[in-house]
């Protein structure tokens, strides 16, 4: 790298720093988690989106595109899918809990501490393997990039993330996310615009694009599967589902989240067509590398430094705030500290979880794919029975813990026996779970309302 | 067919403009009090 390019590199992780003076440590519960409920729309898309779009959204779907074609935005596409319906009819009612710090504390409040804890449990553990599969990728691009020995650039890039993830709390989160998000969304972008002067004189662009579509032969079963991955795979996560919680208002949350949708099916569009066409500028680079060679031959001094900002924006938005739900959920969820309790356990759980996740990441990578499998059971254990909390008056919490122990027990099982029949775990866990509560439901003597009820729908405008 | 794909680059950049000049209009919300 040019010194231009360090000097932008360095200019964006200073100014990402002194903002962070601005923010000052958390003190009380509320702030740390919801940060006072204060952030507007802008501001929640930014984080949101920021959050949403990790490594695997960017040089992920970049290398898939290159391989198999344009299909892969379109089922990247169900997750903006996702965000939108989720935007339209439930991240406003989360706000129908006003106790509620986490998503364990809606759960608990209509299934009891069980289903509390077990919510808990799922966040802590995937939220470690997220932190640590990213901090893994992170510093093999840096490594790649910079020339950076691969465990120092790890071991530094997660201190920092964890240092003011812990000590600022959502808002320092939030407010870097945005300065990430800023930085990502110009810094990405750019290499489609140095693209396209690259392309040979002659070329047909929109024939290319037609006939690249399903360059890799996906079919119908395939397709069905991982649209289904992608909508439900990441529905409600806990980073997603706090910041519906802290943004000022129902109708603030259901915006940002629409906001969202769109902008990330806008962002998928982009990162697939750079993918088609880098393959068609360095044929000779197989898909999955794509990404570091088309930075490395198309961008002038300068530029190089921005992208590399850019990609150190995406790692770090996604991992602090998962940091910030894993250390949340610790305390609540699973030690049930009250939300006025001093934050010391908080930011001290963020620590460990943050430090735990490195070292996994760095030295037992199978132990980082071990926890990942919480992410896994994350849809079949938690949608079915949250979605049920928050629409229906009435649930039996009985039918909750079915659902809940059902669709887990169902996934894993149907992952370890190979997925039969070419069903997906999700899908089968997913049915299981459906059916579990459903079941419960109808078993249930008298499904009373529980304490957290949610109130009629006064969602705000 | 360029345009378009010039168009939809510039999206995504002018959003993280937009996003940055909404920040600093409201600094406020992100100090922990």
């Amino acid at each position: 790298m040019s010194s231009i390019d360090v000097s932008v590199l360095v200019g964006y992780l200073l100014l990402v720093m002194g903002a962070l003076f601005f923010v000052r440590p958390a003190r009380s519960m509320n702030d740390f988690a919801l940060g006072g409920r204060s952030f507007p729309s802008l501001i929640a898309f930014a984080t949101l989106a920021a959050t949403a779009i990790g490594p695997g959204f960017t040089t992920g779907l970049m290398g898939k595109a290159a391989g198999g074609g344009l299909i892969w935005v379109v089922v990247f596409c169900f997750f903006s899918l996702q965000m939108l319906i989720t935007g339209l009819f439930l991240a406003p009612r989360l706000r129908n809990f006003p106790e509620a710090v986490t998503l364990g504390d809606i759960m608990g409040a209509r299934y009891g501490r069980v289903a509390q804890g077990l919510t808990g449990v799922i966040t802590v553990l995937f939220s470690a393997g997220i932190v640590g599969a990213i901090a893994k990728v992170s510093g093999t691009f840096i490594h790649t990039l910079l020339g950076i020995d691969a465990t120092l650039a790890i071991v530094v890039s997660t201190c920092v993330v964890i240092l003011y993830s812990a000590f600022g709390g959502i808002k320092a989160d939030v407010l870097t996310d945005v300065l990430q998000f800023a930085i990502l969304a110009i810094g990405i972008p750019l290499i489609l615009l140095l693209e396209l002067p690259r392309l040979p004189a002659d070329f047909e662009l929109s024939t290319a694009l037609a006939l690249s579509f399903n360059a890799g032969g996906m079919d119908m079963a395939a397709f069905a599967g991982l649209a289904f991955s992608f909508f439900f795979g990441e529905f409600l996560l806990p980073p997603y589902a706090a910041r519906a919680m802290s943004a000022r208002s129902p109708g603030v949350a259901r915006r940002a989240f629409i906001l969202a949708a769109a902008f990330s099916a806008i962002w998928f569009l982009c990162m697939g067509i750079i993918g088609v066409l880098g393959r068609i500028i360095l044929p000779d680079v197989p898909a999955d590398a794509l990404f570091m060679a088309l930075v490395q031959a198309l961008l002038p001094p300068g530029v190089l430094g921005l992208v590399v900002a850019a990609l150190t924006a995406i790692i770090a938005s996604s991992q602090d705030s998962f940091l910030n739900s894993a250390a949340v959920a610790l305390t609540r969820d699973i030690m049930r500290r009250p939300t006025g309790a001093g934050l010391l356990v908080t930011k001290g759980a963020g620590i460990l979880v943050g430090l735990v996740g490195m070292l996994i990441g760095l030295y037992v990578p199978s132990i980082v794919e071990a926890l990942l499998l919480a992410y896994s059971v994350w849809a079949p254990t938690i949608v079915v029975p949250l979605v049920a909390a928050l629409v229906f008056r009435r649930v039996a919490p009985i039918a909750g813990l079915a659902a809940m122990v059902g669709g887990g027990v169902t996934t894993l099982g149907w992952t370890a026996l190979g997925e039969p029949m070419g069903v997906p775990g999700l899908m089968a866990g997913m049915a299981a779970s459906l059916l579990a509560f459903c079941l419960g439901s109808i078993l249930s003597p008298n499904p009373g309302a529980s304490p957290g009820t949610p109130a009629a729908e006064e969602e705000g405008a | 067919m360029m345009v378009w794909l010039q168009v939809l680059a510039l999206v995504p950049m002018a959003t993280g403009v937009v996003v940055l000049l909404s920040a600093l209009r409201n600094r406020d919300v992100f100090r922990n009090h």
